[in-house]
């Protein structure tokens, strides 16, 4: 009994360490998506942002986004307060430099890429699961890239032709 | 002048003055240039219908999702395209929106025809907060308003 | 194609979304993109009429926002399913756009 629980946290820390210094490389991530027909999804955020913690808690977390999110997409999150390294169209940066690089210093940003690597769609700022229309326009944005329908048309449109109140 | 002549002229001014609306839509740009490029609420809504007398009543407001009598200030995430809805069960002969925060007061302005159910939904830019007011010219020629309160703010943390 | 339009007629109202093609330039955006303010461009007024009728009339002003999306609604006693709608823009420079669509 007590040796299981050692091995047990011994297994949990070894986990952590290895979690705590690792690249984070979206070129593959691409590649798994695409095999796996998905899309990926990279989450910006950073510590000490409660905007993030409460995007996190009550949208990302939300049983019905939760349940869309593992189904149709590759989920990475990056907190940009960490020192990993992203690796993303062959080069390596550290996560706040990519952010900045790709022009999105602002956090919480959800990141839409497609199976070229391209930033699709990007959602940048806190969306409230508590309240009903962010939650339902954070479906609608996942709905709209696992769709395929960004290769046709802006997320404009998209709203327009789906929204079914007439 | 000859009373034929002045008869006339009379009931063919009657005529025009309870013609359908529909027969008369209004462009308002050419019609009233000075709405437009008024920057005050008051100043547009004057220039407009030559009265700044409201009557807060029997017109629905509806901003970014938080309806005027709420008594709560509605927040909008995207100052590009806030949602806007206005309705009201008075007789009218126009409705209008003016906001002040940009840097023309009047939004549009809306004809009253005889088909309109007038319920209205429209979506747009708001430099910044401020406040949304929509007035009702009623067939009575009395004006009636809403206003809403609104702030544009994006909820995140700068890098 | 400038509109996308759609209309219900459900319980003798018939209920219209639509969505201009327009890039609702303001003078503020036309003076910081080209240094020019009569750059500016933004649709005028809007109109749409049901078998010849009026049903909607909006002058508007460059505040609406970009490519803008507007409801409303109109009687439908005097119409029925099948009737055409047609909607037409006017921009501050004269030129239309149009789109037009079938009752459902």
């Amino acid at each position: 009994m007590i040796k299981k629980l050692v091995i047990n946290t011994l297994l949990l820390l070894t986990l952590q360490l290895t979690l705590q210094a690792r690249d984070i490389n979206i070129d593959f991530l691409v590649q798994k998506a695409q095999k796996e027909h998905k899309h990926l999804f990279v989450w910006l955020h950073k510590d000490g942002c409660g905007y993030c913690e409460n995007m996190r808690e009550f949208t990302l977390q939300n049983d019905v986004v939760k349940a869309y999110i593992s189904k149709h997409f590759i989920y990475q999150h990056i907190n940009v307060s960490k020192g990993d390294d992203v690796i993303y169209k062959g080069l390596t940066t550290k996560a706040k430099k990519f952010a900045q690089k790709i022009g999105y210093d602002f956090y919480p940003t959800s990141l839409f890429f497609d199976e070229d690597a391209e930033i699709v769609y990007v959602s940048v700022g806190f969306m409230d699961g508590r309240k009903l229309s962010h939650e339902e326009k954070f479906y609608k944005i996942l709905h709209f890239i696992d769709s395929d329908s960004y290769k046709k048309m802006d997320f404009d449109e998209y709203q327009f032709e789906t929204d079914e109140e007439l | 002048m000859e009373r034929r002549k002045f008869l006339s002229l009379t009931l063919g001014a009657l005529a025009l003055a309870v013609a359908p609306a529909s027969v008369r839509a209004e462009d308002y740009r050419k019609l009233k240039p000075t709405v437009w490029s008024a920057h005050k609420v008051e100043d547009a809504i004057k220039n407009l219908y030559g009265s700044t007398t409201l009557i807060e009543k029997g017109v629905k407001l509806k901003a970014a999702g938080e309806s005027f009598d709420s008594g709560k200030k509605a927040v909008a995430s995207n100052g590009g395209a806030v949602p806007v809805e206005f309705s009201t069960k008075i007789a009218a002969k126009s409705i209008s929106v003016f906001q002040d925060a940009n840097p023309e007061a009047a939004v549009c302005v809306i004809s009253v025809g005889k088909y309109d159910v007038t319920e209205y939904s429209i979506k747009i830019k708001m430099g910044k907060p401020g406040t949304i007011t929509v007035v009702v010219e009623g067939q009575d020629g009395k004006l009636y308003a809403a206003k809403q309160a609104l702030d544009v703010a994006l909820g995140g943390c700068e890098g | 194609m400038g509109i996308k339009v759609k209309a219900k007629l459900k319980k003798g109202v018939v209920n219209v979304k639509a969505m201009a093609k327009h890039a609702m330039t303001t003078y503020n955006q036309a003076e910081k993109k080209t240094g020019n303010r009569e750059d500016a461009n933004f649709i005028t007024h809007i109109s749409a009429t049901c078998n010849g009728e009026t049903v909607f009339d909006m002058s508007t002003s460059q505040f609406l926002s970009k490519n803008p999306i507007f409801k409303f609604k109109f009687k439908g006693d005097a119409f029925k399913k099948g009737d055409k709608l047609l909607i037409t823009w006017t921009d501050r420079k004269g030129k239309t756009g149009t789109g037009k669509t079938k009752l459902k």
